[in-house]
């Protein structure tokens, strides 16, 4: 039967934005009769190479067709080509771009179906629908294989342990509670869909949720269940009389640890206990990874350094990407850096900006942190015929009163210096950790800007000690702006607008009076009408989201917030030119 | 309330021995300690107590000594290092859950009342204590259950007994609680829970010396599996069980009615784990800069559990016994490398050679009077069912002939290098194909053999038959 076609709204804002390519492959997913396309690739020059990739994406997301822009004519040899590569499904897709006059892009689907193409229509899935349907499970697990270092040995190793673990010797356990999964049965709760699993884990977060009085909040990411692998000891060898306990020298073989950390993308409406067959295959997904890896290193190292997984999940990407960076081997090496340039072309990346770098990992860490992150989603703005101009990317709120410090009255611009400094960790500029007033001080002390006793005191500090410590500790440099008033600022909308749109860092500002962080703008350059939203570190309180919008500890704000006879300098930070 | 204890009337048949000849003797009470319930004991294991005569004098000395009547033995003249050493090797031939429970003293007269002997008996208890938990994780140590006062029964030539219990506490007096000691005809419903653990685990060593040979690698080894069973998840028969539950509600649950009645089920036990972070790589890279010692293979494991324990209790009978056979195996296995060294020869080459021909020993059992109770032995690849035999008359004071010795729960562990290893394993699934080949060929060839066969008779008949009509 034909599955009924779904294609994400990104993935079209994506092909939206391509230019000058002639095509490339559609990542996509089954689930009870429907294709859902969450991803694409740009084709290589020389190779079409799609299935190699589809071992980087979660497991279910699979090759299932091509796309390709119109003044491209091979299409049937593609399809016939891609064919053989196709596993979720018999009738390939293909959609064909069109730019119209106006620049719009025109979509249209089409099916490979007994030889030819047949057009079917689709349905566009917005990105929270998306984070609605589906739930990403996160594998987690250690092993160790042993293997000697080469080829021929890695291989025959890892292929050895794929087959090991994928012959029903694991066992899967949801994170933190006993529910087990194994090849027949659930254990430990009645679930029948991987919704029921999914409420199971949401459960405790709504308790809490729930005490707390908070309202539900629109879905920004996947819901993420973490269930751990565990592996099986024992069997029933009773038929098979096997070997007691021995002893083996073994010499010229090294250990190698393997951190397992894949990720799988499952549909709620999926039965739980096909569960486990996906995960066995995200198992051996990251195993494939981790090997293809230390293939690569031993053609391109001198030594082979541990495997280690990172999982990305780019803007506007809507699904992960996962990569395996050799650890101690810095993100400047030669070898990385061309595998990372060659990642930015296949997905028609910037080459200005990371992307991949390790730094880019998804903080699945803070995402747990209580510190809220972009609390100004979801606010809403009334500038009449203004033009919102954003910051970019994501960023954590830090303001008084947290990590158990109080600096009630004096560290305001201390925490928009962290909010600062988030921004460039959740952007992967750095992996530097996000300094604490003392970390701030000590270093305004060894660069001469302040006398010693200047570490532990409550001074403050301005626009120009953020700008110093983010050189230091980031390795990123400002643009000072200086107002002689606050109501010079609000002559100011067309020069912010335009840096929220090239740099997208948020702004530190200071002076005279309280520091603050302007995260974007709404302008109206016809009627000069301006509002700035503020990220104000001087909240004290939990960080609550419903608080934090709606007391307008986060919100947008007129001209007249600003005081209108005191000076301003905002710290402008530019983004670094790397990737 | 009185501490409890059940004993079989069959083991009854034990001391009697010793009470017909009107011999002195001491040995292990054998059994299984119960949380809130009365103690199980399983076995008496009679202690052989050298003479000192023999130890000592020159060889004329020792012919006269031989023409005297054997000097009699009492409590005073025992050596504590030998019954210490007894229950060291007793107690490495227990499955996890039971232990040694104390000492039963066969004596002419009741020596309960005699405070010079029970604080012998008290030191020989604290000696015991003392080896075992010098000698590794064996888990002999059960102060948790019975605060470390151990058992003494003393059987007197008349058939009078008592038990009492004697604190192991150095810092308590010698003060003998009473125990209600009961024999009874039917002590309880052993039940065989079985599992088998297997092991593929690579400990990195330095290459400079022979790390492997040194206590505390095997230490660290034994560790580490304990550590890991310790966090590990066990499943009965294939489902996870509430620890609180106890082993009748499990049966009733799981059993059939048929499998009720007849009580004759084993419970087969699934351990999953995490694994366990041996690699060194701190500073990220993977250097062959260390050799491996891969330990692999299974170890078989039979524990005995009664109605009253909890699947809690039995889980920790299993852990235990994995631990303990572990423990005995390499302790036994290093000591047996170390006593076939030459005196100090530091050659690496010749530690080598010993490890390329000695394997460690692999795990038999059999049974014990006791119906259901399992007893085990370790046997090196030299030795034959013949040593079980031995052993157990040595240390268990118990005649098992060859056929009752149950040695198909492991097969014996070859030296291998991981090379021939694998080459093993894909001869194995090749002999696999070749057998089912085979017996494919012989069906085959059956077949055929039976249409010749019938084609004959056909022939013949027809024969016949024409030879009639014509």
């Amino acid at each position: 039967m034909t599955p009924k076609l779904q294609i994400s709204q990104l993935v079209i804002n994506r092909l939206k934005l391509l230019e000058n390519v002639c095509g490339g492959g559609l990542f996509g997913l089954m689930y009870s009769k429907n294709l859902i396309i969450l991803g694409f690739d740009l084709e290589s020059s020389d190779k079409l190479n799609f299935k190699k990739m589809q071992d980087n994406f979660p497991t279910e997301i699979d090759l299932c067709g091509l796309f390709k822009f119109d003044d491209c004519t091979d299409v049937k040899a593609h399809m016939q080509e891609i064919l053989i590569n196709v596993d979720i499904t018999d009738n390939p897709i293909l959609i064909k771009c069109q730019r119209k006059d106006d620049g719009e892009l025109e979509l249209n689907a089409s099916q490979w179906k007994n030889g030819k193409l047949e057009e079917i229509v689709y349905e566009v899935l917005s990105e929270e629908e998306i984070y609605k349907q589906f739930v990403m499970a996160r594998l987690l697990g250690y092993i160790e294989i042993a293997a000697e270092p080469n080829e021929k040995s890695i291989k025959q190793e890892f292929m050895t342990t794929r087959k090991k673990l994928a012959y029903g010797n694991v066992l899967f356990q949801l994170q933190s509670k006993n529910v087990f999964f194994n090849n027949n049965e659930i254990v430990g709760a009645p679930v029948s869909l991987v919704s029921d699993i999914f409420d199971l884990v949401k459960k405790k977060v709504e308790n809490v949720d729930k005490k707390k009085n908070k309202k539900e909040t629109a879905l920004t990411d996947f819901q993420m269940v973490n269930i751990d692998c565990l592996v099986k000891k024992s069997d029933e060898f009773e038929k098979n009389q096997q070997a007691a306990l021995n002893l083996i020298l073994e010499k010229n073989k090294v250990l190698i640890p393997i951190t397992i950390d894949a990720i799988a993308a499952v549909h709620i409406t999926t039965k739980a206990l096909g569960l486990y067959d996906i995960l066995i295959e995200s198992l051996c997904r990251t195993l494939r990874l981790i090997e293809e890896n230390l293939l690569d290193q031993l053609v391109e190292c001198d030594e082979l350094a541990v495997p280690l997984t990172y999982h990305f999940k780019p803007d506007n990407f809507g699904h992960y990407y996962t990569c395996i960076y050799p650890q101690s081997i810095p993100d400047e090496d030669e070898h990385l850096t061309a595998f990372r340039r060659e990642l930015h072309q296949q997905f028609s990346l910037s080459m200005v900006r990371p992307v991949f770098r390790r730094a880019n990992a998804f903080p699945f860490d803070v995402i747990t942190s209580s510190l809220l992150v972009n609390p100004h989603v979801g606010l809403k703005n009334t500038v009449e015929g203004g033009k919102q101009s954003l910051v970019q990317g994501k960023y954590s709120y830090h303001h008084y009163m947290q990590d158990k410090f109080n600096d009630d009255g004096w560290g305001c611009a201390y925490r928009s210096l962290q909010t600062l400094c988030s921004w460039f960790r959740f952007q992967g500029y750095s992996e530097h950790p996000i300094p604490s007033h003392e970390d701030i001080q000590k270093y305004l002390v060894k660069v001469g800007d302040k006398p010693k006793t200047f570490v532990n005191s409550r001074q403050w500090i301005g626009s120009t000690e953020v700008s110093m410590c983010l050189n230091g500790f980031m390795n990123v440099d400002s643009r000072i702006m200086h107002v002689s008033s606050g109501t010079e600022l609000a002559s100011k909308g067309s020069e912010l607008a335009y840096h929220f749109e090239s740099q997208g860092t948020p702004i530190m500002i200071g002076g005279g009076v309280l520091a603050h962080t302007i995260i974007g703008v709404d302008f109206n350059s016809n009627t000069g009408e301006l509002k700035f939203l503020i990220l104000d570190p001087h909240f004290t309180g939990d960080d609550d989201l419903q608080v934090v919008q709606n007391k307008g500890w986060c919100g947008w704000k007129g001209v007249n917030f600003w005081n209108k006879t005191a000076y301003y300098n905002l710290c402008m930070p530019q983004r670094p030119a790397i990737f | 309330m009185v501490r409890q204890v059940i004993c079989d009337n069959k083991l009854r048949t034990n001391l009697h021995t010793t009470i017909t000849k009107k011999e002195f003797s001491i040995g292990l009470i054998i059994g299984q300690i119960v949380a809130n319930g009365a103690d199980y004991v399983v076995h008496f294991a009679k202690t052989s107590i050298s003479s000192s005569e023999s130890d000592s004098g020159s060889s004329s000395e020792s012919k006269k000594k031989q023409k005297d009547p054997p000097q009699k033995l009492n409590i005073a003249g025992i050596n504590n290092n030998e019954v210490a050493e007894h229950a060291l090797n007793a107690l490495r031939m227990l499955s996890g859950g039971f232990n040694i429970l104390g000492l039963y003293v066969v004596s002419e007269s009741n020596i309960m009342s005699d405070n010079s002997a029970l604080e012998k008996l008290k030191t020989i208890l604290m000696d015991i204590k003392s080896t075992l938990n010098s000698n590794g994780l064996l888990y002999a140590n059960t102060d948790d259950l019975d605060q470390g006062n151990k058992l003494i029964l003393n059987y007197t030539f008349n058939e009078s007994f008592i038990c009492k219990t004697i604190s192991t506490d150095p810092s308590k007096a010698v003060a003998s609680n009473p125990i209600d000691w009961k024999f009874a005809e039917k002590t309880s419903g052993w039940q065989i829970i079985e599992t088998y653990y297997e092991i593929d685990t690579y400990f990195p060593l330095p290459h400079t010396n022979n790390h492997w040979r040194q206590e505390k690698h095997v230490m660290d080894t034994i560790d580490v599996i304990a550590n890991t069973l310790k966090e590990s998840l066990l499943f009965f028969d294939g489902r996870s069980v509430e620890k609180e539950m106890n082993f009748k509600e499990f049966k009733e649950t799981n059993w059939s009615e048929k499998e009720l009645r007849l009580q004759n089920r084993t419970t087969k036990v699934t351990i999953y784990s995490k694994v366990p972070k041996l690699a060194n790589n701190d500073d990220g890279s993977l250097k062959a800069s260390e050799d491996l010692a891969r330990y692999t293979g299974v170890i078989s494991s039979r524990v005995n559990a009664t109605d009253r324990n909890t699947i809690g209790d039995i889980e920790n009978f299993i852990r235990q016994d994995i631990v303990r056979s572990l423990t005995t195996r390499l302790q036994i296995y290093y000591d047996a490398l170390l006593a076939n060294d030459d005196g100090g020869n530091d050659d690496e080459s010749e530690h080598d050679m010993d490890i390329n021909n000695t394997t460690p020993p692999m795990r038999v059992y059999f049974n014990n009077q006791v119906p259901n109770v399992v007893f085990c032995d370790y046997l090196f690849e030299h030795e034959t069912l013949e040593t079980t035999v031995k052993t157990s008359m040595d240390i268990m004071g118990n005649f098992i002939s060859e056929e009752k010795i149950n040695d198909r729960f492991e097969k014996r562990p070859q030296f291998l290098s991981s090379s021939q290893q694998k080459s093993e394993t894909s001869n194995d699934s090749r002999d696999k194909v070749l057998a089912v080949k085979d017996k494919n060929r012989m069906i085959l060839m059956v077949g055929i053999s039976g249409a010749l066969v019938g084609l004959v008779i056909a022939l013949v008949a027809r024969y016949i038959f024409r030879s009639q009509f014509l």
